[in-house]
């Protein structure tokens, strides 16, 4: 056989198979679906597992406030890698994957801060917090999966491991508008380690649930 | 994207058509993505077979993702990146496959029971073969020479994964070479 005759093969079965398709949205509108949708499922969430009681004194607290923006930013930067990472040739260097950690080592650095200032360093029970993190998370979660999975993701274990971090970053948000314990210890032990051990868990699922066939 | 400079469609062109379901735009951008990818795959691997079955891994992958390609983008990029990721891939899974299938030769044949010219031993029994292994090692071979049992069988009945009764029943079989076949223990 010649070389090069069963590549041309292939090319004419895959030439008679080139049945029309929609190309997919732009990284950007992916995003913002998949955002509008998050933003449901986490105000629901929140309703079914009931807002705190001091939501409008937690409000004026400033590390609180601080903590949300942040898990705001880690959820968005972590979708928009996870979106990226999709699309063969999107990604343009790695930052796109290491952005999102370095604001969650942010996140870390300002807990462990405010605990060395000694505001608050009873951590409490919490593993209704890791729960209402996972209940939350999940709704997303399998869409986020869903969504990354109909692209063409090549790097599965980031694409896991960003799409696991967004939704526990995002199921940490509204927990800690259930959680009524603000205590820097606590928010360490119940919501940091739980993000940050999901976002692991994350790789692994990627390499499972992400990896399309060659056809 | 422009056409190039001699008047064929760009490759983002061809793209776009294929998109839209138009066989014979497909069809030459495939053909001009396969004379491009074989030079870049050539430029990194020697071997011609494995060259061109990355290349049709490539060309499915191009062919599975094609949904993800945006018109207004380039296609190059896109291509490479798939086409990287396959060679990548192909090679780790070529690795893996060829230490398999040096293990998988071994176990069915029985040419290493054969003692060389100057083998301490004319004609050993298969005891005094596997008295030279650990206990694992000479378990395992003991399954599989001596009972029988496929490699899947062996792995149930000692609880440990098809690739570690390969590994070991290998790793068996280089120290039993050594000894029987006169070379250095």
């Amino acid at each position: 056989m010649k070389p090069g005759t069963k590549t041309e093969e292939l090319i004419q079965n895959l030439a008679d198979q080139a049945s029309p398709v929609r190309p997919l949205p732009p990284v950007r509108v992916r995003l913002l679906r998949w955002l509008g949708a998050a933003v449901l499922c986490q105000a629901a969430g929140i309703a079914i597992l009931g807002l705190r009681a001091d939501a409008g004194a937690a409000l004026l607290k400033a590390d609180v406030i601080l903590q949300s923006a942040g898990l705001i930013l880690v959820s968005i930067l972590s979708a928009f890698g996870a979106f990226s990472l999709s699309v063969p040739g999107e990604e343009k260097g790695p930052l796109l994957r290491k952005v999102p950690l370095l604001a969650v080592g942010a996140w870390m650095v300002l807990l462990l801060a405010l605990v060395v200032q000694g505001k608050g360093i009873a951590a409490g029970m919490g593993l209704f917090c890791v729960r209402d993190i996972l209940l939350l998370a999940v709704p997303p979660g399998v869409l986020l999966f869903i969504m990354v999975r109909a692209a063409y993701p090549l790097k599965l274990g980031w694409s896991g491991a960003l799409a696991a971090l967004s939704v526990a970053a995002l199921g940490a948000l509204g927990t800690q508008w259930i959680c009524r314990n603000d205590s820097p210890m606590h928010v360490l032990l119940w919501h940091f380690l739980p993000v940050v051990f999901l976002g692991l868990v994350g790789v692994v699922l990627g390499r499972r649930l992400l990896r399309r066939g060659a056809a | 994207m422009a056409s190039t400079s001699s008047g064929a469609p760009s490759l983002s062109e061809l793209m776009g058509l294929a998109q839209k379901g138009d066989a014979g735009a497909y069809n030459q951008l495939l053909t001009r993505v396969a004379d491009m990818l074989r030079a870049y795959f050539k430029r990194r691997v020697q071997d011609p077979g494995t060259v061109e079955d990355a290349l049709q891994e490539a060309l499915l992958s191009i062919h599975t993702a094609r949904h993800t390609y945006r018109p207004e983008k380039r296609f190059e990029p896109w291509m490479y990146a798939i086409a990287d990721h396959r060679l990548i891939d192909h090679l780790r899974k070529n690795r893996r496959y060829e230490a398999t299938e040096d293990m998988d030769s071994l176990l069915l044949s029985d040419d290493w029971l054969v003692p060389g010219p100057d083998s301490a031993l004319s004609s050993p029994s298969l005891e005094e073969i596997l008295s030279a292994l650990p206990q694992q090692q000479r378990e395992v071979i003991r399954l599989l020479k001596i009972d029988e049992l496929s490699v899947a069988e062996v792995s149930r009945k000692l609880g440990i994964s098809e690739s570690a009764v390969k590994v070991t029943a290998h790793r068996g079989y280089q120290i039993l070479k050594k000894r029987f076949r006169g070379a250095e223990p």
